[in-house]
């Protein structure tokens, strides 16, 4: 079955609406059956105070952010002028003819007049409709019935009143007339999967929620973009469950403060950004030796420094592996989409209280504002992992908090449940807790730490389809990790359908420990491997190399912007 | 263990203190067993918290659970402990260099906060485990390994600091009283809100200037009739250098951290289940 596949950017003056029309496009076109794939941006990172709402929605899978458009909807000059290259060869340009001047660098491409400002100032009386009148069309060209539009705008505005909601609403209808008369040619059909259930989020928010359903109740913050969105949505929901959201004086304080509550019981996590993990590098050796668990949402912006702090990089990867001083275990996780944003979150609660270890998850910005629909997760026998606790027949005299396992976890007492008290400790230690600088203890006690982390590594079950179909007689293959999945999915797609040669594609969510058996197996076959990354140094092909003796074929990009299947597709099928 | 009186040696652990012979932190100990014994604080219930330094090593000597962190993170990781689990007595303790120094930037955020819990800091005008550097509250003029010829900075007043941050129950000690201080401990422990101590402790080995026999002429307890209640008059006594006034300077009750959580919840809301978070973004 032929997939319909229709992407529409959005752009205007920050102030004229455009987020919220993309926003409120995004949720009607998704209840109308469509999977979409959604990115904004907004004034105070494009010069000129433009913001921008780019919608895809495709009746297959909407993987990625496109590239190029099918429609730009030019609210303003500046919209026109910024965008008008990114329209495909047979795209159409939208455009209110009352501000937008056009040049010759629309060239062939078709283009109809949308005249916003004057059917806002027809139906509303001001031009402050406009984006509501650009989403009326829209929802034409998306073939979305028009009441769903105007139930959410009821919801959106409800709060303001029923003048400005019938204004709203008028706005919408007399848009999506318009488009009905004259923007015919353009309005597609899909095969439209109505009635699932679904939610609409981004990447931070899926990993909030994903908290919240691993049963985390304490969460100490510190704003960062672009990662606050994941605290201030835990500030708001978590009291909510009877769970705790404090804000403290700086990511230092946010840890220490995590640490302290894991240590007295409670499931832990935090969302911070490259420049607050710096920070936090010398409390998270506190967490891997005093072996509290705690988790660590990290959405990488562009780095170094203050960096690009409203882009996307994934740069935070060998800091996060290695950033630290001496030797200590931690778990690098790293989701691939939205859904996967949630149920990595989980895991990484899960994966963090079991083995006593700190985890951190590597998310971005592309993800972090990125929306999609995805199935309403079904939290039903999802095991959520408990910690290891000392049994009632324990003898405290004799009870050893860091005691020597073939797992390497021991149990861990709670104050105010256990009667076993004991000293947790930055400095090495003996399996009790007392400090202990002898060559052979300090041996014995890194083992064990690690020991938790090599289990760990053995256990792991790769659960995403990309990792179990190895097709037969592949010869090229790439690794990828995080956000870059779905333009390296569809760029594989694309280079089947055009050449016939299959690629194959691993995706690992857990970066470190690596999952050896995984990509030994992987990479048996292959006589050549490729491994993209949103960075310049390639930072997990090292890793790879380092471990395997390999030497894959690198794509870097440190733009600031993720990958676009284009871009992947043009890059790969060169290595063909 | 609840069903009988717990005695100070109760409160003792295995561990001898490491402290060199004459520390004045033995003076602290020893009234702190002695004040945890008067209320009676449960081992299981108990959780100390403290930095890098000499003082660090203070939960190790003691018979309760204990978290030893990396340096100037103790009030921090101590918040943590506390505001995750109302239930706990929380002491977080540390000295000149951890809490004011390297740490000096919670010491604010934590007052404000208004926890219920005790911080301890032991104040000895040098780094002492380190042998011998200036510290934050080194006064001018005396030298050290970091200040061969003269330590050139203004030092911190602790005392003055807490106040001004509103700290609500702000107490000065001396451990070369330390009869005097297991009352002090005692009222701190059971203060409801953040309470502070700062005891002045001598460095015997490292700091020459400032000795028993230089703070023995100086310490004066506060008089009888003070009133706790009046912040402005503490800071008149906290700027008085001449004199060292021990006992309770100011104290106050207003709600706690706890209290104010507890107000939020009723605003806030309840979900029986995820899915009515669920349902929120359908």
């Amino acid at each position: 079955m032929a997939t319909h596949d229709l992407v529409v950017r959005i752009g205007g003056e920050g102030g004229e609406g455009v987020i919220s029309c993309g926003e409120i496009l995004s949720k009607a076109v998704a209840r109308g059956g469509l999977n979409i794939h959604a990115f904004r941006t907004f004034p105070a990172e494009i010069r000129g105070g433009l913001a921008m709402f780019q919608l895809r929605g495709s009746d297959g899978p909407a993987r990625s952010l496109s590239q190029s458009v099918d429609v730009l909807c030019a609210i303003n000059h500046n919209a026109y002028h910024a965008y008008v290259e990114n329209i495909k060869a047979d795209g159409v340009l939208l455009y209110d003819p009352a501000f937008v001047k056009i040049d010759d660098r629309l060239g062939g491409r078709r283009r109809i007049e949308l005249p916003l400002d004057q059917i806002s100032q027809e139906t509303t009386g001001s031009n402050r409709g406009k984006n509501m009148v650009a989403m009326g069309a829209l929802l034409a060209v998306f073939d979305v019935p028009v009441e769903y539009g105007v139930k959410l705008v009821g919801d959106h505005f409800r709060k303001k009143g029923d003048d400005v909601v019938r204004m709203n609403q008028g706005a919408v209808e007399a848009g999506h007339t318009f488009a009905r008369e004259h923007l015919k040619e353009i309005c597609r059909t899909f095969n439209r999967m109505p009635d699932r259930d679904q939610i609409l989020v981004n990447g931070n928010e899926a990993c909030a929620m994903g908290a919240i359903a691993a049963g985390v109740n304490f969460v100490p913050g510190y704003p960062i973009t672009p990662a606050t969105p994941i605290f201030e949505f835990l500030c708001r929901e978590l009291p909510r469950f009877g769970g705790q959201a404090i804000q403290f004086e700086d990511e230092i304080a946010s840890l220490a403060a995590g640490i302290g509550a894991s240590f007295a019981g409670k499931r832990v996590l935090t969302a911070t950004s490259g420049p607050g993990l710096s920070l936090m590098s010398e409390t998270l050796n506190l967490a891997a030796m005093t072996e509290c668990p705690i988790t660590i949402i990290n959405v990488m912006r562009g780095g170094p420094s203050t960096g690009l702090p409203t882009k996307t990089e994934q740069s935070d990867l060998k800091f996060a592996i290695y950033g630290t001083s001496g030797e200590s275990p931690r778990c690098i996780m790293a989701p691939m989409d939205i859904y996967d944003c949630f149920w990595q979150t989980v895991r990484a609660v899960r994966i963090a209280e079991k083995y006593q270890i700190p985890v951190i998850v590597l998310t971005d910005q592309a993800l972090a504002y990125t929306s999609q629909n995805i199935d309403t997760p079904d939290m039903t026998g999802v095991e959520l992992g408990e910690r290891l606790v000392p049994g009632d027949d324990v003898d405290p005299a004799t009870f050893e908090r860091y005691a020597i396992t073939d797992t390497g976890i021991s149990p861990m007492p709670i104050p105010g449940v256990h009667e076993l008290m004991y000293m947790s400790t930055g400095l090495e230690h003996t399996p009790k807790g007392a400090p202990n600088y002898t060559p052979l203890n300090h041996e014995l006690m890194t083992e064990k730490r690690f020991r938790k982390l090599a289990t760990l590594g053995r256990r792991v079950v790769q659960q995403s389809a990309v990792e179990e179909d190895e097709p037969e007689g592949v010869e090229v293959g790439v690794i990828g990790w995080g956000s870059t999945y779905g333009a390296i999915a569809e760029a594989l797609e694309q280079i089947e359908k055009d050449t016939g040669v299959r690629v194959a594609h691993l995706h690992p969510r857990i970066l470190s420990p690596l999952p050896e058996w995984r990509i030994r197996q992987f990479l048996g076959p292959l006589k050549k491997l490729i491994v993209p990354e949103e960075n310049f140094t390639g930072q997990y092909a090292h890793f790879l190399k380092g471990k395997f003796g390999i030497k894959p074929v690198e794509i870097h990009k440190a733009h600031g912007i993720p990958f676009s299947a284009e871009e992947l597709y043009t890059a790969i099928r060169k290595e063909l | 263990m609840s069903d009988t009186a717990l005695k100070v040696a109760d409160y003792k652990s295995d561990l001898k203190p490491i402290w060199c012979a004459g520390c004045g932190d033995f003076g602290v100990i020893t009234p702190f067993y002695q004040a945890l014994a008067e209320i009676q604080a449960q081992p299981k219930d108990t959780v100390i918290v403290s930095g890098i330094g000499c003082s660090g090593r203070f939960p190790y000597f003691c018979n309760t659970y204990g978290f030893h962190g990396v340096h100037g993170r103790a009030l921090p990781t101590a918040a943590g402990v506390k505001i995750s689990s109302p239930n706990l007595t929380v002491v977080a303790v540390g000295g000149d260099g951890d809490g004011l120094g390297i740490g000096g930037g919670h010491v604010a955020h934590v007052c404000r906060k208004n926890i219920d819990m005790t911080y301890i800091l032991i104040d000895n005008s040098i780094y002492g485990l380190t042998k011998g550097q200036s510290s934050p509250t080194s006064p001018l003029d005396m030298t050290s390994k970091t200040a061969p010829y003269a330590y050139i900075e203004d030092p911190l007043n602790p005392l003055l600091m807490f106040l001004a941050y509103n700290a609500s129950f702000v107490a000065r000690g001396y451990s070369g009283k330390p009869k005097t201080l297991k009352d002090m401990f005692v009222q701190a422990l059971t203060h409801k809100g953040f309470s502070v101590l700062h005891i002045f402790s001598p460095c015997v080995s490292m700091n020459k200037q400032i000795t028993f026999k230089t703070m023995n002429d100086i310490v004066q307890p506060l008089p009888d009739d003070w009133d706790t209640s009046n912040r402005l008059k503490g800071m008149e006594i906290a700027m008085d250098t001449a004199t060292f006034y021990t006992g309770i300077v100011y104290k106050e009750e207003r709600p706690t951290i706890h209290e104010r959580l507890d107000e939020l919840e009723t605003r806030s809301g309840h979900y029986e289940s995820i899915g009515g978070l669920f349902d929120k973004f359908k």
